[in-house]
């Protein structure tokens, strides 16, 4: 049976982290909550028993002892399997996300539910797809 | 004419506190399982700050010992001032006797999932 993915949420903001995750769940997904960067590299240096990450979700402006860029380049680094995804308002830093992500990985805030969705399904599907073609 | 059949209670909401990610996560996923609806504050102040805006919580349950201008048991003397209808619950791996005046409901540190569980059914009044 295919494991469910997981997404993991970095925002300061309790009211944007639960609606978002909410949301992603009613979607199918699981998902797990980090109120800034610090609390994502805990959850994101796996011992056993806890959830394998797929996605992380990450406010540019998340809080912690490292920036979400910091976290972002870490993750590339460290977990190739995990696909970042990088949200802000400011452009500039979009756009500068963008340089460090996949393609097009940078959406705008207000998040747009369903585009957040489309965004994930088609990192995991591409994710997936390269897999399956470096493993021919 | 068929039985009306009673409706489905509402998920009880439960606002879990607890600044240690490694204790909150689990824990979130336990109490998701036996069917809540769990919003995960790290901090004291985050929680504060989610009831003030005025989301819909049942039950509060919450760590004591946390860094921010507030602790867990400061928390629940405000939930209990401002939400009065608010079930709370606190919990401490401290040992000694549980702290404050006795107002709010105490489990201890480390606890089992069910006790856990059981405890906010009992108290929601959804045994």
């Amino acid at each position: 049976m295919k494991r469910t993915p997981c997404v993991l949420i970095v925002d300061a903001d309790i009211l944007v982290r639960h609606s978002l995750a909410e949301y992603l769940r009613e979607c199918g997904y699981r998902v797990v909550q980090a109120s800034n960067t610090d609390e994502a590299r805990t959850l994101l240096t796996r011992r056993r028993g806890r959830p394998v990450i797929d996605v992380v979700l990450a406010d540019v402006n998340a809080a912690g002892g490292e920036n979400a860029f910091a976290l972002a380049t870490w993750i590339r680094a460290n977990h190739r399997r995990v696909q970042v995804v990088l949200a802000g308002t400011v452009d500039a830093a979009a756009e500068k996300a963008g340089d460090l992500c996949e393609e097009g990985p940078t959406l705008s805030k207000p998040y747009d539910h369903q585009l957040l969705l489309d965004h994930i399904r088609r990192l995991l599907a591409a994710r997936d797809r390269a897999e399956c073609e470096g493993s021919t | 004419m068929a039985p009306e059949l009673d409706p489905e209670p509402e998920r009880a909401r439960v606002l879990l506190v607890e600044d240690e990610v490694l204790i909150r996560t689990p824990v979130a996923h336990m109490l998701r399982g036996a069917g809540f609806v769990v919003i995960e504050a790290s901090s004291a102040d985050e929680a504060w700050s989610y009831l003030q805006a005025g989301a819909p919580v049942d039950l509060v349950f919450s760590d004591i010992q946390m860094p921010g201008s507030m602790d867990g048991a400061e928390l629940a003397r405000k939930v209990k001032e401002s939400y009065n209808h608010i079930v709370v619950v606190l919990t401490s791996g401290k040992e000694g006797p549980p702290p404050g005046d006795n107002q709010h409901h105490f489990i201890r540190k480390p606890y089992r999932s069910a006790n856990v569980v059981a405890m906010m059914m009992s108290l929601l009044g959804r045994e």
